[in-house]
């Protein structure tokens, strides 16, 4: 068993450098397969930036498997993963939301997917109409008087 | 455009991309996935290629025809947001006057006064009207009499039988390309079907004495009073019978015996039910009338070409049995349906479908919902499982 751990270091599009286990990398299967192709120390990551990125690799430190001395495999316990993530996410202003929804189906990091799109569900499921949908998520709407007035009249019964 | 309000609410919501996008939706309760289908055009596509999250028991209560603001239209209510009442659009005294025989997601297999049937989508009303029932296409001839609204029936042996039964009705619908398939049984004496564009209804040959019948995958499952099952493939211009086997079928009690106490166990219903697999089971209701409560036995249905010993199934696994829909489900005890279970509803009184849960563990059924019916005016009422 190696003791000296490999470190990596990825940089965001604004050159802003983080140097993480390579076990954290390993989160992401774009980054694994980049990490296998291409053994070099440093790995500049384009499409995201540097506030960006090091919530993703906040992300991926917390729910990496440690694997300790021993050969034993222990991680947070479900529980206090599951606490910290809503932690994680309720802290978290809409556009970054967005911006780590892209970035983790960029980087193949399933699990940071899920939790994003069941945050904007979430948002969705809290407001009361189409109006606040809008309202909360900044969407300007795209539709006609008159369209929107048919698309209302399809779904009418689902507003109160 | 304000760029700080831009930092704030990213404009591209409704650029995220499509696969990103149904992976939101499909978290969404049905209801809140209507809503957030009308924020804009392009969620409003996207939606059409997404299915909402967990299907959920949807419960419709039919407009009465005689009421008095001539607005007919359903409420609708659900059991993921009990507090909650929803009205569907005004669906006309026609609708009102109609009563649903039966339901394939969100559409409604009707039939008007004059006997007449209709599919009809709950939510966005789309409607195609079916051929007269006495537009018969095969050897079982059938006549209306004008004066007197009577149907005169002959058989192909030349029998002559009144009135219309019209039994075991079965909706199937694309909902891409919008085909369907309605079936139904004419008096015992055969099933009928007719798809999209048929303008008479066709008879396939050898179906009489229906018990039940479930359309699935392109195939009808067909199993007759007397024990025989037949497989059908609809999936041709014409339909082919592809398998055929007995399978026991014990008589099951109906009506007046039932409301007598007794403490011995009865069948009142022997039920088909296709599996996600493609595997097909034959369910037998049971009920105790004294202690009014529920029981069901499960068996394998040999479709596999050769006669096995039937083999009785004592659990379903992830699986759980919809009766009233003749399917099963994968059901995951975190959302949506519990696994190893019977759902089924029971008509009662003023024809609210109570339904029920029948745990195959446990052997014990609990209900799912009651309906406070004293809330709203109806005339019947009953249980969906919507799509949008």
């Amino acid at each position: 068993m190696e003791n000296e751990k490999k470190m990596i270091t990825l940089k965001s599009s604004d050159d802003v450098t983080f140097e993480v286990e390579e076990a954290v990398v390993l989160e992401s299967q774009f980054l694994s397969h980049l990490v296998q192709d291409c053994p070099a120390p440093e790995h500049k990551i384009k499409e995201v930036t540097g506030k960006i990125l090091s919530k993703v690799v906040e992300y991926c430190e917390k729910h990496v498997v440690v694997v300790v001395d021993g050969g034993d495999s222990s991680s947070s316990s479900g529980d206090d993963l599951k606490k910290w993530d809503d932690k994680f996410i309720k802290e978290m202003d809409l556009s970054t939301v967005y911006d780590l929804i892209a970035a983790a189906n960029y980087l193949n990091i399933q699990a940071l997917l899920d939790l994003m799109c069941q945050r904007v569900a979430d948002v969705i499921t809290a407001c009361k109409d189409h109006k606040e949908i809008r309202e909360t998520l900044g969407i300007v709407s795209d539709y006609t008087a008159e369209e929107e007035a048919e698309v209302l009249k399809e779904n009418e019964w689902a507003f109160d | 455009m304000n760029v700080l309000n831009q930092e704030i609410h990213p404009k591209s919501w409704p650029e995220l991309p499509l696969d990103l996008l149904i992976s939101v939706f499909k978290r969404l309760s049905f209801a809140n996935f209507q809503r957030a289908k009308s924020v804009c055009s392009s969620w409003h596509s996207a939606s059409k290629q997404c299915i909402p999250k967990n299907q959920i028991h949807w419960l419709v209560l039919f407009p009465e025809e005689n009421n008095n603001n001539d607005n007919y239209s359903c409420t609708l209510f659900n059991l993921e947001e009990k507090d909650k009442l929803y009205r569907t659009k005004d669906l006309s005294l026609e609708f009102a006057k109609s009563s649903c025989i039966e339901t394939y997601r969100s559409w409604l297999l009707m039939r008007n006064r004059m006997h007449n049937l209709y599919i009809v989508n709950l939510f966005t009303h789309e409607r195609n009207d079916l051929p007269t029932v006495e537009a018969q296409h095969g050897v079982t001839k059938m006549e209306r009499t004008l004066d007197d609204d009577v149907f005169r029936i002959t058989s192909h042996n030349g029998k002559e039988y009144k009135g219309i039964r019209l039994r075991s009705p079965v909706l199937w619908i694309d909902e891409k390309t919008r085909e369907y398939v309605v079936l139904w049984e004419l008096h015992a004496l055969c099933v009928v079907y007719s798809r999209k564009g048929d303008t008479s209804w066709n008879q396939l040959p050898d179906t009489s004495r229906c018990c039940d019948m479930v359309y699935s995958d392109s195939k009808l499952y067909f199993l007759s009073l007397s024990g025989q099952f037949r497989i059908f493939d609809f999936s041709g211009e014409f339909p082919k019978q592809t398998f055929q086997c007995g399978v026991i079928v014990e008589i099951f009690r109906l009506g007046l015996q039932l409301r007598q106490p007794s403490n011995s166990w009865s069948i009142v219903a022997t039920k088909l039910v296709v599996t996600v697999t493609g595997e097909v089971l034959k369910v037998e209701k049971w009920w105790k009338s004294r202690s009014k409560t529920w029981s069901f036995r499960i068996f394998k249905v040999c479709s596999s070409g050769f006669l096995k010993k039937r083999d009785r199934i004592n659990s379903l696994g992830d699986e759980s049995i919809l009766l009233d829909q003749g399917i099963t489900v994968l059901a995951n005890d975190t959302d949506g349906f519990i696994k190893n279970s019977v759902y089924f509803s029971v008509s009662v009184a003023k024809d609210v479908h109570d339904i029920f849960l029948f745990n195959l563990e446990t052997q014990k059924t609990e209900p799912l919902h009651r309906f406070d019916c004293s809330s709203v005016q109806f005339s019947r009422a009953r249980w969906f499982l919507p799509s949008f």
